[in-house]
């Protein structure tokens, strides 16, 4: 009777698998440029060669690219290959730089190319003016019972139309390795992408939380948006600054996207991301920021 | 209200002006057990004076004549003429009797024939239908068997999730005696809520919409449960490989209050008890429960009460030395109905109905080990409805049929709570974190349609819908035209067209698209506005060789704008406001399609449906603005279903499908990005959004029915085969990687050939 029983379960309740012949669509490899411009200050920006889903590569980063910066149809800057010193994913890492001052308002294009590879191209255009951010306080409330820092800040819109913002609490010196801290606001109008900081206690509200807020222009009431922020920083607070930069809408596009594929993390139940792009190819961003930086008193 | 219903009544009163009409009006039942029968026609020979018993198998007649032969007719019964000196109205209640020569045969129930009736794009099954489709281990079922039909697409396989006319599952609206049931699958859908057992007719309507119908985009489907024997006591049971049901009804006051009561239950977890490690406790079950009571007070009033309960669930408790660990997942429905029929008068009939709906999906755990604290954690979603609703039927004359009425329903929706109770510190914490707001809100319509028929020919039925929708600061309402029209080509071949504008305001949101009990119910709200459609159709339909054979075919197109959906990469517990997680202001299309071709009388009996269909979705932020086909946009859907009747002894089901593999996104290339923080990521090109296919879906399913009388009543052993040629149907694909680093594509099926057994007995 057991037999039975647990054949029968076996028999009816048991998933079938098997390897089936499918053609997925195979693509062949290509450069991917994903480069972060900052007004008034440098270029940055990573290549990679795409593999394909059933390779057993895994995608690298390329040292041997050409990567041109144009200003409107003139070419001002090669970017340099730097080793980064560090193995990601397990391949080594390189950057591209340039120390070129990219100006606000103009288009710029980034044109990469690589023996054996199509070329890829994307421009953008940098925001005319940096966020402008006021009345900056940080309050901290008691250590003992409740080490959070209250933060308080205004951001002034330029009144031009479709600005995007990024708000970010950096803290620590190191600008590519500091470690996420979060903030939490009870401001809806602040939209998160990616996922919360264990520094953010939760708990306490129906706020939003998350590493990086970003802010539509539409959100704005009049021209200025006042920001309230709670967070618990892991640092002394004179080694903690706001960080609020005006972004492209493909910026912010892009960005959003990135985030949400790397937050959904291929769950069972979440439908697959589409990262946004501006490049030649639909792979990888050419972005703009005009950041504003201002240490908490 | 009252002024709603006066003005209606004063509008068509002019209507009996100079007209020498008598009315004939009653009740129309089985002569054996007293249920009512719905769609039975009534007709005078030769003329355009008929109609068509209601859901309370009433029905009423004009008829300008002072002396007629009324003929009754259905499928399954003897039909019956009556002589009749016009001279006054006249009160006349009808019982039928089931017909000797159909013992012989296995028949469908047919309610007005196809080609007369200004429906469209609707169809009705009895339970006959449904019983003799082959069941699914053991289990026949209504949604399954529901799925088979032209329009209607099946979620994926085993599933009782339905797709009409490109729809998604919450487009349909599920009704069961008139109350909505927002979760219609156990099981993760592989079993339907409803108890066949407990069930006397189903209606399914996916376009052509009449006026009376409202608040959802794709389809109504109209289940009745039965009423109970008034004659006498009747029971009837299975007891199957995975569950077990039992019915029992009769009067509680002869040919005046009856009841029924039907239970099921299934065993997998009483099965593997003896299997589990003592220090386990786990296990699955799920189970529904009906009952009905309906009393006759008078011919005039009649009261009807019913409830469903069912849950699902599943536990799972580890024990070691020193604590425990605790887990569950639990899901279910309520509904409840009052309905009251009243008879003013020969010509109005009115059904008073008040409800209560509920689904609520919980999962939970808790721990305890010796040291530590007891902690537990709960989420739940839940939606519950309280409401009521007027239903008038008014025929002032012959050549029209007028219906009124107004619902209201108040909604509740708690879409996300995560509850934490636990100890911090010493200090005892007890946490409600409502991931979303609570929402209230009111959903009200009203409606009027004329089924006008205009002359031998020309029949159309005509009406209005306007619903309105207020929650807290925001007010949504929609008025929406409904209109079909028949033009007969001859007594058995009709043309057809029909237009239905539909407003919902509510949503499902679900990330599988199969109805898991995760899928949260939501509200329209401030910032999520009502979605709307738009349909027309045009079809023919035709019966011949004495009504034997109905053939149908059916085009439409359908329209729909502010869908929501899941924002690429969101999930059911997101840590925040499920309206953060949406993707708005999406549009579809839907265009297709249909035919059927049934054979209603015979030894054999059943239909073939085929479906040539399109559907797509534009969302701004989905796939990067660009349309994109919907997960079940399926080209083609066949579905063959046979039933034979060799003896009073046995009889056979059998079902064919066949489907074009559902859409799906699949990764196509791997790459390194600067993420946000300037740091490198890899992250996954995809496909275009649903741009690659599954392969096709396709099974045969049999079953044998091998009956035999006994003293106590009837006996049957039913023996089914699922996917009868072991199909490898996929449920879903995925890339495994090899020792060697390479990817190859798996695919997962759910079922292979599955024999069933069950044993059916009635007394």
């Amino acid at each position: 009777m057991k037999k039975l029983v647990l054949g029968f379960l076996f028999l009816s309740l048991m998933a079938c698998e098997k390897t089936i012949t499918f053609n997925l669509p195979v693509e062949e490899p290509q450069l991917v440029v994903t480069a972060k411009l900052f007004a008034l200050d440098s270029v940055v920006a990573v290549v990679s060669i795409s593999v394909p889903s059933l390779s057993a590569k895994k995608p690298g980063y390329s040292k041997d690219a050409k990567v041109l910066l144009f200003e409107g149809e003139t070419m001002v800057s090669e970017l340099t290959v730097i080793d980064a010193g560090q193995i990601w994913n397990g391949e080594r890492l390189y950057y591209y730089t340039s120390q070129y001052d990219c100006k606000p308002g103009l288009t710029y294009t980034i044109k990469a190319s690589q023996n054996g590879y199509d070329n890829v191209q994307g421009s953008v255009v940098i925001p005319t003016a940096p966020p402008v951010v006021k009345n900056l306080t940080a309050v901290e409330r008691d250590p003992t019972t409740d080490p959070k820092t209250d933060i308080e800040f205004t951001i002034e819109d330029n009144g031009s139309e479709d600005n995007f913002y990024k708000i970010e609490l950096q803290c620590g010196e190191n600008d590519f390795d500091e470690y996420g801290d979060g903030f939490f606001t009870n401001d809806l109008t602040i939209e998160f992408y990616d996922g919360y900081s264990d520094f953010i206690d939760i708990v306490d509200g129906e706020g939003e939380y998350g590493l990086r807020g970003y802010l539509k222009d539409r959100f704005f009431n009049g021209s200025s948006k006042k920001i309230e922020i709670s967070a618990w920083l892991p640092f002394e607070k004179g080694d903690c600054k706001i960080v609020v930069s005006s972004i492209t809408q493909e910026t912010y596009e892009y960005e959003r996207t990135v985030s949400i594929a790397i937050s959904s993390d291929n769950g069972p139940f979440s439908e697959p991301v589409s990262i946004r792009s501006n490049m030649s190819n639909n792979k990888g961003a050419i972005t703009a920021h005009y950041i504003t930086s201002v240490s908490l008193p | 209200m009252k002024k709603f219903i006066m003005g209606i009544l004063c509008l068509i009163g002019t209507l009996q002006a100079n007209a020498q009409y008598h009315t004939v009006s009653g009740y129309i039942i089985d002569a054996a057990s007293g249920e009512s029968l719905i769609g039975v026609n009534i007709y005078v020979p030769g003329t355009t004076y008929g109609a068509t018993t209601n859901t309370y198998g009433f029905y009423t007649l004009n008829i300008p004549l002072e002396k007629v032969e009324l003929v009754i007719s259905y499928i399954g019964f003897d039909s019956q003429r009556k002589e009749l000196e016009l001279t006054k109205n006249i009160d006349l209640d009808i019982e039928l009797v089931v017909s000797s020569t159909s013992l012989n045969e296995v028949e469908v129930t047919a309610t007005e024939l196809q080609s007369q009736s200004t429906q469209m794009s609707s169809i009705n099954l009895s339970i006959k239908d449904i019983k003799s489709v082959p069941a699914f281990m053991g289990e026949v079922d209504i949604i399954k068997t529901i799925q088979l039909l032209p329009g209607v697409q099946s979620g994926g396989e085993g599933t009782t999730g339905f797709y009409v006319r490109g729809g998604s599952p919450d487009q349909n609206l599920i009704l069961l005696d008139g109350v909505p049931v927002y979760n219609a699958s156990h099981l993760f859908g592989f079993f339907s809520v409803f108890n066949a057992d407990a069930i006397k007719n189903v209606q399914l309507t996916k376009g052509g919409f009449p006026a009376r119908y409202g608040g959802r985009l794709s389809s109504v489907l109209d289940i009745s449960m039965k009423e109970g024997n008034m004659k006498e006591y009747h029971g009837e049971g299975s007891i199957g490989v995975i569950a077990s049901k039992l019915t029992f009804e009769g009067p509680i006051w002869k040919d005046r209050t009856s009841f029924i009561v039907s239970g099921r239950r299934t065993y997998i977890d009483l099965l593997s008890k003896p299997f589990q490690p003592a220090n386990i406790k786990a296990g699955y079950y799920f189970g529904d429960f009906n009952a009905k009571v309906n009393h006759i007070f008078s011919r005039k009033d009649r009261l009807f009460v019913s409830y469903y309960g069912g849950l699902d669930r599943f536990y799972n408790r580890d024990t070691y030395s020193g604590g425990y660990d605790e887990g569950e997942l639990q899901w279910g429905n309520h509904t409840g109905a009052v309905r009251w029929n009243h008879l003013y008068n020969d010509k109005l009939f009115s059904n008073v109905t008040t409800t209560f709906s509920q689904y609520q999906f919980n999962i939970g755990g808790e721990s305890k080990s010796d040291n530590g604290p007891l902690e537990k954690q709960q989420y739940f979603s839940r939606i519950r409805d309280y409401g009521t609703r007027m239903d008038f039927e008014y025929n002032p004359v012959t050549d029209h049929k007028i219906k009124f009425g107004a619902s209201y329903t108040y909604h509740t929706f708690k879409p996300g709570v995560f509850q934490f109770q636990g100890e911090e510190d010493g200090a005892s914490v007890d946490s409600v974190l409502n991931l979303s707001k609570t929402i209230y809100s009111n959903d009200a319509y009203v409606y009027v349609e004329d089924d006008w028929t205009i002359n031998d020919r020309w029949r159309i039925n005509a009406g209005l819908h306007y619903s309105f929708y207020t929650l807290k600061n925001q007010f949504y309402n929609s008025l929406q035209p409904r209109v079909s029209a028949r033009y007969l080509l001859n007594d058995e071949w009709s043309l057809k067209a029909s237009y239905a504008s539909m407003t919902q305001y509510i949503h499902l949101l679900s990330n599988s698209g199969i109805g898991l009990p995760t899928d949260l119910w939501v509200s329209s709200t401030d910032k999520i506005p009502p979605s709307n459609s738009r349909q027309i159709a045009i079809g023919t339909s035709k019966n011949f060789n004495g009504n034997m054979w109905e053939i149908s075919t059916e085009a439409y197109y359908k329209t729909m704008d502010n869908l929501i959906e899941y924002e690429e990469g969101a999930s059911f517990i997101s840590g925040s406001d499920w309206q953060e997680n949406v993707a708005k202001s999406g549009k579809g299309e839907a265009y297709g399609a249909e035919f059927l071709i049934r054979k209603n009388k015979g030894k054999t009996t059943g239909w073939i449906g085929y479906t040539l269909a399109w559907t797509n979705r534009k969302f701004d932020d989905l796939n990067n603005g660009e349309t994109f086909p919907y997960k079940y946009d399926r080209r083609h859907d066949i579905s063959v279903v046979v039933s034979h009747k060799f003896s009073d002894k046995m009889d056979m089901g059998l079902t064919w499908v066949y489907g074009t593999g559902v859409a799906f996104t699949a990764p196509i290339a791997g790459y390194n990005v600067l993420g946000p923080q300037a740091l490198p990521q890899e992250v996954t090109q995809y496909t275009k959004r649903n741009d690659l296919r599954f392969p096709s879906y396709h099974r045969i399913d049999l079953g044998f029915n091998f009956h035999k009388k006994t003293k106590w009543g009837k006996r049957t052993w039913n023996i089914s085969v699922y996917n009868a040629y072991n199909r490898r149907n996929p449920y879903y694909l995925y890339i495994n990687r090899k020792a060697d680093g390479t990817g190859e594509v798996k695919q997962v099926s759910l079922f292979p050939i599955i024999p069933s057994v069950s044993y059916i007995f009635s007394f």
